[in-house]
């Protein structure tokens, strides 16, 4: 670390308070045209100085809204901050000028937000962004302000920083913008950092580095954090003390490690069970919570959580119940709380997660029903100014990949964003045309298939996109997007049969038959999804590219979604293609698995081979970087974190792709490509070191 | 950058051969004949009116008519106006330095109206000073500038019993004579041109005001002030700078009512003029001019486009 940082000092703190941050029963209201949403509905917490606090809860749950009102940063004039007290050393901010808040912004407390992509400004350059604060706070001048920049970003670890500092937003990976937006935070040395998931736009390798980066500097420089997150394992690996919210109200507080191993509300409890985990055998069926989070605009009367609360009672719907303090430290607002303190989530009804192994599938290995060799999918993309430029370059998102699926299984495809893997499955879907290589289904090849024949493969083969609220078209009632495949493939013979057909489709993944009627903005994600699998399973294919189908989800939905699709496969000997960038849910999911990075597959292997024994030096970086759900665990882990970055797909690297960051490469493996080996029988890897 | 440019300026020459042929094809296919037109009512003989054809190759094959024009027009001559017998550059030159100044002020007032206000009206949305911004837009875009011109000259007349020089006299000679009489027609053309621009600089800033930069940026502690006026105007001037350039090259030869209720004899009056007398040449020549105008302006956007957005710059 760069000694000249402490030169900086936070503001002389005024004694009194022991709390670097205390909210006090906030309250905060949207004005909508539908009426007022209650984001926040009297949440409390503290933060010591230098402490990790997170905040966790699905979307919606009013975790960001808290922390903008925080910073007194609500939209407005919609968001309004009703009640409630933001004591910051003492000094409550809501009673604040707008000056003086302007003061404490950025100076005393900084925020780092979600999207590193549209968080810094496209037209100023990454120096002037990172001066900013330096000249406003502490009056700097522009040399010193410059010297401080150059500090910051070699502290926040980009290299070059000189070169770097006259560059713009776009010249910089999502990473490394959300380096230069950790650096901007850390400019005035403040005190507390808001962290608004800061790291959920990211891969998983770079998830880890930022993390480690972010935790690191808060210890090294004594910075309170207050991170909001979604993700139970970043809060498991770096959080102190961990505040659980659902629908506006906090459910539970407590000690990172008393909540992960003793939850106290039956809310966390199943939250904590519908996460697949790389660190437990995978059960028949993940544990779910069923139903969706409330509508904020008319909430229930009793307990957020009693509708769909397996452990509800009476009482639980007779008025919100108390946050109670049931052990020294550890407050859960459940009217149970004290008994499940007692007698543990299982003696009120809520099961723990199944450890009955899943049923054998009928997998038939004899003959592949899908085959790919050697494919490789290129495209051509123009550099320097677009329109006249001869010069083009190829981008090679997929080069060179083979692979077989087996009728009935579940193949999974995992890489980090850039790798290739959505493009894998677009172009076997034949949305974009190999440049190179081989698909055969059923033996029959389909690389090149036109007309009737290509019409007869998409039958077979259907698609479940990432994006359920993008992947529908909004203008569509549900009914009609179901029917729309069997319209045009002419499945049913009348419109009575079609119709049927549809109702029969919406039982069958979990939705009631007046959403036919609706359009998709009155629905849920989770129930999007749902209508973008019945949309799959019109056609009544045999065989379904997932890509990334539960990523835009919330963990308790994504369980439900996951489990579905499980549910499906087995009743109509459905085959996945599963492309993910979560390692956990592939795990869950998959039967074998392939592993891809820079367009090319570095591991292929039986799911619990490849999750065991990871022989390439990638997967095992990966399977590293992903934090698991329990602080226990995690403290007594020794992972290393996965320097650099994914190289640009335009100019792979020579030989081994992997060699930039790889931590066993040599000399060799920048000569040579390696070939994917079959090292054990049926795993096979792409290293020479293994 | 350069080999950009380059590139650019290469493009425009199809564009503007395209032109070319397309006004010469258009005009001969629309009807009336300018040499009857030029001898009505002179009582001359066929004979006369075929000697006249004669002379300007009016009786020529339309390829040979094109060559022969687009051959003298590739060595800058834009050749000789049917009507006046005066050559169409030096027709056109007397006249082009008005119009040229009264679109340039009118842009400029434009600019200057709408960028502020705009972003005011963004600023303080829902509020009245929003409300009087928005007024004053809707006013511009359903006034017609040649009403607005007459009530600008009748004002004068009724309250100052003034009214603006009628002749042409250039900047650098006397700039206050010249701003006397062409600072009018460039309210009367310019308020209805910030109406545009002015609505588009509101929905503009107002989009970009919801960026998440502009929350980093407040939540660096930036005067909002500057938030404003550093982080949220340059990004949100893009689409204005569009809307300006093209409109500008509009105004170019739309300027033909306002130069009528102004009686300036300007690029605007000298097009009406020469449609009217069918003067072929005169026609060819002006719509080539607003060609060149149109393609070049939009190179500038272009250009000012790559400065004020980094990305554009470096792809």
């Amino acid at each position: 670390m760069d000694q000249p940082t402490a030169s900086i000092a936070p503001r002389d703190a005024s004694p009194g308070s022991p709390w670097l941050l205390e909210v006090q029963d906030l309250h905060v209201h949207f004005v909508t045209t539908r009426g007022v949403v209650r984001a926040v509905e009297g949440i409390s917490y503290t933060v010591s100085r230098g402490e990790v606090v997170a905040l966790v809860g699905e979307s919606g749950c009013g975790k960001s809204v808290s922390s903008l009102a925080i910073m007194r940063l609500l939209a407005k004039p919609a968001g309004r901050i009703v009640s409630g007290r933001i004591l910051f050393e003492g000094r409550d901010l809501l009673e604040l000028s707008e000056e003086q808040m302007r003061e404490i912004r950025g100076r005393d407390i900084a925020m780092i937000f979600q999207e590193p992509m549209t968080s810094l400004n496209p037209v100023l350059t990454i120096g002037f962004q990172i001066m900013e604060p330096l000249m406003i706070h502490l009056a700097m001048d522009t040399t010193a302000a410059r010297k401080r920049a150059n500090e910051l970003l070699r502290m926040v670890g980009i290299p070059d920083a000189d070169r770097r500092l006259d560059q713009y937003p776009h010249q910089f990976s999502g990473g490394m913008r959300q380096r230069v937006m950790i650096a901007i935070g850390l400019s005035c040395n403040p005190k507390l950092l808001i962290a608004d998931e800061p790291t959920t736009a990211l891969d998983v390798t770079i998830q880890a580095q930022i993390l480690k980066l972010m935790k690191d500097l808060s210890r090294d420089l004594g910075i309170a954090m207050v991170i909001i997150t979604h993700n139970l394992g970043v809060v498991a690996r770096y959080a102190d003390r961990v505040n659980v919210m659902y629908a506006a109200r906090m459910t539970e507080q407590a000690t990172a490690r008393e909540l992960f191993s003793r939850p106290l509300h039956p809310y966390t409890a199943g939250l904590l069970r519908s996460v697949p985990r790389l660190d437990r055998p995978r059960g028949a069926k993940l544990e779910t919570i069923e139903g969706t989070p409330p509508n904020l605009l008319d909430p229930p009367e009793g307990c957020r959580f009693a509708p769909r609360c397996p452990a509800k009672i009476p009482e639980s719907e007779e008025g919100p119940p108390p946050m109670v303090e049931v052990e020294r430290g550890h407050y859960s607002r459940c009217v149970r709380a004290f008994e499940m303190a007692r007698v543990g989530p299982e003696g009120l009804g809520l099961a723990r997660a199944s450890r009955e192994l899943p049923a054998p599938k009928q997998i038939d290995r004899t003959a592949p029903i899908l085959s790919v060799r050697g494919l490789k999918t290129y495209f051509e993309v123009a550099t320097g100014f677009k329109a006249l430029s001869s010069r083009r370059s190829v981008v090679r998102a997929v080069d060179g990949l083979t692979f077989n699926v087996f009728r009935g299984e579940t193949l999974g495809l995992v890489g980090e964003s850039g790798c290739g893997k959505t493009t894998v499955g677009r172009t076997l879907l034949r949305l974009e045309n190999a440049t190179e290589g081989q698909i055969a289904f059923r033996g029959r090849d389909v690389t090149c298939s036109r007309g009737e024949d290509l019409k007869r493969y998409r039958r077979e083969m259907q698609v479940i996109f990432q994006d359920p609220y993008s992947s529908l078209n909004p203008r569509m009632t549900i009914g009609a997007i179901i029917a729309e495949p069997l319209r045009v493939y002419k499945l049913q013979p009348n419109r009575a049969a079609a119709r049927a057909k549809v109702m029969d489709l919406l039982t069958q993944v979990g939705l009631f038959e007046y959403m036919a009627e609706r359009y998709p903005h009155e629905l849920s994600g989770g129930q999007r999804q749902r209508v973008g699998i019945a949309r799959a399973l019109a056609m009544q294919p045999s065989f379904i590219v997932c890509d990334e189908p539960v990523s835009a989800l919330d963990v308790s939905i994504q369980a439900q979604i996951i489990n579905l699709l499980e549910e499906l496969q087995k009743k109509f000997a459905l085959t996945y293609l599963f492309i993910a960038h979560d390692l956990a849910v592939v795990r869950h999911i998959s039967d074998r698995v392939i592993v891809m990075y820079l367009g090319r597959a570095m591991e292929i292997a039986e799911r619990d081979a490849l999750y065991s024994t990871p022989l390439h030096p990638y997967t095992r970086a990966l399977l590293d970087a992903v934090p698991i759900p329990d602080p226990e665990l995690e403290s007594r882990r020794a992972y290393k974190v996965l320097g650099g970055e994914v190289p640009s797909p335009l100019d792979p690297p020579r030989g081994c792709v992997f060699h930039t960051r790889c931590p066993l490469a040599s000399e060799e493996c920048k000569m040579q490509v390696p070939e994917l080996r079959e090292i054990r029988p049926g795993h096979y890897a792409a290293c020479i070191k293994v | 950058m350069l080999r950009y440019m380059i590139n650019r300026l290469l493009l425009m020459l199809p564009t503007l051969f395209g032109v070319a042929v397309l006004v010469f094809v258009l005009l001969r296919l629309a009807p009336g004949d300018p040499v009857q037109m030029m001898l009505e009512g002179a009582n001359v003989s066929q004979q006369v009116v075929e000697a006249e054809r004669a002379r300007l190759g009016l009786d020529r094959p339309l390829y040979v008519q094109f060559t022969k024009w687009f051959g003298a027009l590739l060595n800058g001559d834009f050749g000789v106006s049917i009507w006046t017998g005066r050559p169409v550059l030096y027709e056109i030159g007397i006249r082009l330095e008005l119009s040229l100044q009264v679109a340039i002020m009118a842009a400029l007032l434009a600019v200057m109206i709408a960028v502020p206000l705009g972003t005011l009206s963004a600023v303080f949305k829902d509020t009245w000073v929003d409300h009087l911004v928005r007024v004053i837009s809707i006013a511009g875009l359903a006034v017609p500038s040649f009403w607005l011109g007459m009530i600008i000259i009748l004002f004068l007349l009724t309250y100052f019993s003034w009214i603006p020089p009628l002749t042409f006299t250039p900047f650098f000679e006397d700039p206050w004579k010249n701003l006397s009489q062409l600072i009018w027609p460039a309210v009367a053309v310019g308020y209805r041109y910030s109406a545009v621009a002015m609505r588009m600089m509101r929905s503009s800033v107002l989009e970009v005001l919801q960026e998440d930069y502009v929350r980093t940026a407040r939540a660096k502690g930036v005067h909002e002030r500057l938030v404003v006026a550093r982080h949220a105007m340059r990004n949100a001037l893009l689409p204005v700078v569009t809307v300006v350039g093209l409109e500008f090259a509009f105004l170019i030869g739309g300027l033909v009512v306002t130069e009528q209720v102004f009686n300036l004899n300007g690029i605007g009056k000298l097009f009406v003029q020469a449609v009217a007398r069918g003067d072929y040449t005169m026609i060819q020549g002006l719509v080539l001019l607003v060609a060149v105008f149109f393609v070049m302006i939009n190179f500038a956007i272009d250009l000012l486009y790559a400065f004020l957005d980094p990305r554009i710059r470096y792809r």
